[in-house]
């Protein structure tokens, strides 16, 4: 794919993204990633009038404020893992990035159950499966 | 601190008087448990006006252990509401996996169970407003299962008209229930796929029901369930144990997960469709493996919601409303009718049978659906009474007496139950006098003349050996021969006790029975199992009595021994371990342990039959076969003659099998002969899923289960048990059977089967491989009690 071919479908997920998360003014919207990913969705957040906060890169959102919108962009299991186990209560987690077949061990009573996280998947909507 | 340290800080007479106390580890953190509660509850009440109120709680001092005990409890503060529960809800799954603490459960015993019931107001405190002493209230979270709760206000909702108690009782499972759907969003018209079928994932079912879904579907991995689903208006039901890809067909906008386990994530996701929402609902107990975010969620637009209960707390969150509005609206659908509890109660318990109860659901019993305590089955004494925060704590330390509803908690630890105990020495009426012929007058010839004499029912009224001089020592004033075709000719001599070598029993007793005589027969039943079965089959032709001398079944701990396993104090049986030792000097092998008769038999494996299995270990065998019921179905083994002996032995002088129960358990024996310094030392150990019995002295028992006068958790002693001269109890009761035309006790098959499970070891150590007991294809698994 060309560089704006990718580009263009980084902004097509980044939009689904944002469509799916629910987004309210009064969000605290946070994002773990960097690269063209993360560029889109600041951009689609912007066009919401949103501005996004920049989580560190291990994906510790500990910080975040309850009810914050977490928009995960990079796909590693190793940064979702941290995100999941430092998501404050009632956190909505949006999982952009692709894992590329990487797996994850969790334990979501620990993480998603007791504190309430909701887990968002956000398929790339030019994928063809 | 735990009661260990605290031992170890007290010094002088309190100190000497903890050791005195002897208390045993097991009961520790039950007492370390009790005297810091109590200790804080009294000072709790102390500070409330000195009022302190006695009870009856469930408890679980450790894992796998539910007890039931004397709760203390101070008034209420100023928010609380003291409530006299009446019924309190089990929720199975919860309580299975913590009191089994089950993988991915992190606790801290003791825990005091329950969190939803049914009861009466009997004190509010000053700023409590809604409720009043006397109404009827469902309450949450601080109802424990006890008699009495302390809850707070807040958590305490008066019942609507047509509300029952035992639909009120599970009023908190409601709330759980109904803020998982609150979470997911549910909007009429959606389809729901609810996965488990226990007591919440039903309530969800009901709600989603309630809220207008397009379609509910009930999915379990089990067709039991569906009745009960059937049973509260639910269909569809989806048993995917038997149709895997029936759940893919769903296409469920809300899933809701309740079953608690991690490989369900998967079912979940397959129950949805496209862009549809997940909700644990049911604990996640464990973590999940191998996640595959891609393939699970991102790819189908799936979403997973977290929705445990305490995310919903006093105040209304982002999510959802508070605790109490949650509650109120259950309570209004429960008023509607729109959700049936009644059909989910499987399970009315009295609080007394927790203990069994518990070891029912730990089992795993998934019969068990919904369940309640009745804490109406107690006395008014037991369930509430006003005490004083100033009286002595009694009950703390005191020994030896069993729970008692109008006497206060369960003690620490018991002396023999009376059943246990109870005619263990017991002889047989008097019926007549059954007459007997000994044949062979050595040294258990002997003891057997002693023993017939003993008996009140028998006489001795002639004796026969080779040895003359031997035959009317014994004979005393009755007659004597050295003809076995003379004594067997008297028409006085009703039956015989065969004394002799073990290679004349088969030949003598089937002389005997032919006779008309019936027999006692010294074990061994033979040196062979031919030679068993060529005997047993000719007393039955003959129709006479015959039975093999384990005595031994007669000791008083023997007795008591079975009637513990017959109750089921163990539970199931899992392991048996049986060790003999005995030291047999090289003499022993040429005149026995008595000198009375010089013969090297003994050492001589055909004559024999055997070794120390034979001469000794027999009487084991056949005492756990007693206590177990059951009989040995396969063994390895081996066996080995290892110690110099002038007379040549041949026969073996250690012993060691590993043997399968008919009933499942696996049996470890072994013996030996020249253990010096331990003579006729027999450890015996059985290990159930519920308790331990140990033989070994001083004999003893522990059970997780408990009855009117065995309190689970504890060990219990056998005491002083009666002295019984077991040969002249044998005795008069093989006669007592045969003067009522009764079968004896230990018949000509339990001697068969002794001989054939010691067959198997000689075997198995033979060929170095497993052998199968060869057990007559009716009799596997039971053994008789004819008494």
């Amino acid at each position: 794919m060309s560089a704006a071919g990718s580009e263009a479908g980084a902004n097509a997920l980044a939009r689904r993204a944002v469509a799916r998360a629910r987004v309210r003014d009064t969000d605290a919207v946070v994002s773990v990633g960097e690269g063209a990913l993360s560029t889109a969705l600041a951009a689609a957040l912007a066009e919401r009038g949103l501005r996004v906060a920049s989580a560190p890169a291990t994906g510790d959102v500990a910080d975040a404020p309850r009810g914050a919108v977490v928009f995960e962009t990079t796909g590693d299991p190793a940064v979702v893992r941290r995100l999941l186990e430092s998501a404050p209560l009632f956190t909505r987690i949006l999982l952009l990035g692709a894992g590329n077949g990487r797996r994850l061990d969790v334990d979501l009573y620990r993480t998603v159950h007791q504190r309430g996280l909701e887990v968002i998947g956000v398929a790339d909507p030019e994928a063809t499966t | 601190m735990n009661f260990d340290d605290l031992k170890v800080r007290l010094r002088g007479p309190l100190r000497r008087g903890m050791e005195l106390a002897r208390i045993p580890p097991s009961v520790r953190p039950h007492l370390q448990d009790r005297l810091v509660r109590g200790t804080l509850s009294r000072a709790t009440a102390l500070r409330r006006g000195g009022r302190l109120w006695l009870g009856t709680e469930v408890y679980w001092p450790r894992a796998g252990v539910a007890d039931v005990g004397l709760l203390e409890m101070p008034g209420p503060a100023a928010d609380e509401v003291l409530v006299r529960t009446e019924l309190s809800a089990i929720s199975p799954g919860t309580e299975r996996a913590f009191l089994n603490l089950l993988p991915g459960v992190v606790t801290k015993f003791p825990i005091r169970p329950g969190y939803s019931g049914v009861g009466t107001v009997v004190r509010v405190g000053r700023r409590v407003r809604h409720v009043a002493p006397g109404d009827t209230v469902a309450a949450t979270e601080a109802l424990h299962h006890a008699s009495l709760a302390l809850v707070p206000g807040t958590r305490v909702f008066p019942l609507p008209a047509g509300v029952g108690p035992e639909e009120a009782a599970f009023l908190h499972l409601g709330v759980i229930a109904q803020q998982g759907l609150r979470k997911a969003r549910l909007v009429a018209g959606e389809r729901v796929a609810v996965i488990g079928a226990g007591p919440i994932g039903l309530l969800a079912a009901q709600l989603a029901r309630s809220w207008n879904a397009a379609s509910v579907a009930v999915v379990a991995a089990s067709s039991a369930k569906r009745r009960l689903a059937q049973s509260v208006g639910l269909e569809p039901f989806v048993d995917v144990s038997r149709d895997a890809t029936a759940a893919g067909r769903l296409g469920a906008d809300v899933v809701i997960e309740v079953t608690g386990n991690p490989d369900a994530l998967e079912l979940a996701a397959a129950c949805a469709a496209p862009g549809g929402r997940i909700v644990l609902l049911g604990s996640t107990r464990g973590v999940n493996r191998g996640l595959d975010l891609d393939a699970l969620l991102r790819s189908r637009e799936l979403s997973l919601i977290g929705a445990h209960i305490s995310t919903v707390t006093d105040e209304p969150s982002p999510l959802g409303p508070a605790y109490g509005d949650e509650a109120r609206e259950v309570l209004e659908r429960l008023a509607r009718g729109e959700l049936r509890i009644a059909p989910m109660i499987t399970d009315r318990v009295d609080p007394r049978h927790a203990a069994s109860f518990y070891r029912r659901l730990c089992r795993g019993d998934r019969d068990v659906v919904g369940a309640v305590f009745t804490w109406g089955s107690l006395g008014d004494r037991a369930r509430c009474r006003p005490s004083s925060a100033l009286t002595p704590p009694r009950d703390l330390l005191r020994k030896g007496r069993a729970y008692d509803q109008d006497e206060g908690p369960p003690s620490l630890a018991g002396p023999a139950p009376e059943w246990l105990v109870r005619d263990l020495d017991a002889l047989p009426p008097a019926r007549g006098t059954l007459r007997f012929g000994l044949i062979g007058c050595g040294g258990m010839g002997a003891r057997h003349a002693a023993a017939i004499r003993s008996a009140p029912n028998t006489e001795l009224v002639a004796t026969m050996d080779p040895d003359a001089a031997l035959a009317r020592e014994l004979a005393g004033d009755a007659f004597s021969t050295t003809s076995l075709e003379e004594l067997l000719a008297r028409r006085d001599v009703d039956a015989v006790l065969v004394a002799t070598p073990n290679h004349l029993h088969e030949s003598i007793g089937i002389a005997a029975a032919r006779a008309g005589k019936h027999v006692v027969m010294e074990k061994p039943i033979a040196c062979t199992l031919a030679g068993a079965d060529e005997l047993v089959a000719t007393c039955r032709r003959a129709d006479v009595a015959l039975s093999v001398g384990y005595s031994f079944r007669y000791a008083p701990d023997i007795r008591a021994a079975r009637r513990i396993v017959e109750r089921g104090l163990l539970g199931r049986i899992l392991s048996v371990q049986l060790t003999c030792y005995f030291d047999k000097s090289p003499a022993y092998f040429g005149s026995g342990r008595t000198n009375r008769t010089h013969s090297d038999w003994r050492a001589a494996r055909e004559k024999s039959g055997g070794g120390v299995l034979v001469m000794n270990m027999s009487h084991q065998l056949d005492q756990l076969r007693y206590i177990l019921g059951e009989d040995v179905t396969r063994v390895v083994s081996a066996v080995a003659a290892v110690v110099d002996s002038p007379y040549g032995v041949d026969v073996e002088d250690l012993v060691s099998a590993s043997c399968e129960f008919a009933g499942g358990a696996t049996g470890t024996i072994s013996g030996t002969c020249f253990a010096r310094g331990l003579d006729n030392q027999i450890d015996i150990r059985v290990l159930g899923d519920a308790g331990t019995l140990v033989l070994d002295p001083p004999a003893r028992f522990f059970t997780l289960l408990g009855e009117a006068d065995v309190v689970p958790g504890r060990w219990y002693g056998f005491g002083r048990l009666p002295k019984v001269d077991i040969h002249a109890a044998y005795l008069a009761w093989f006669a007592d059977a045969v003067l009522c035309g009764r079968k004896p006790e230990i018949g000509g098959e339990d001697g068969r089967a002794v001989q054939a499970w010691m067959d198997a070891i000689y075997e198995s150590a033979r060929v170095g491989r497993p052998v199968a007991v060869a057990l007559p294809p009716d009799s596997v698994g039971a053994v008789a009690e004819g008494r």
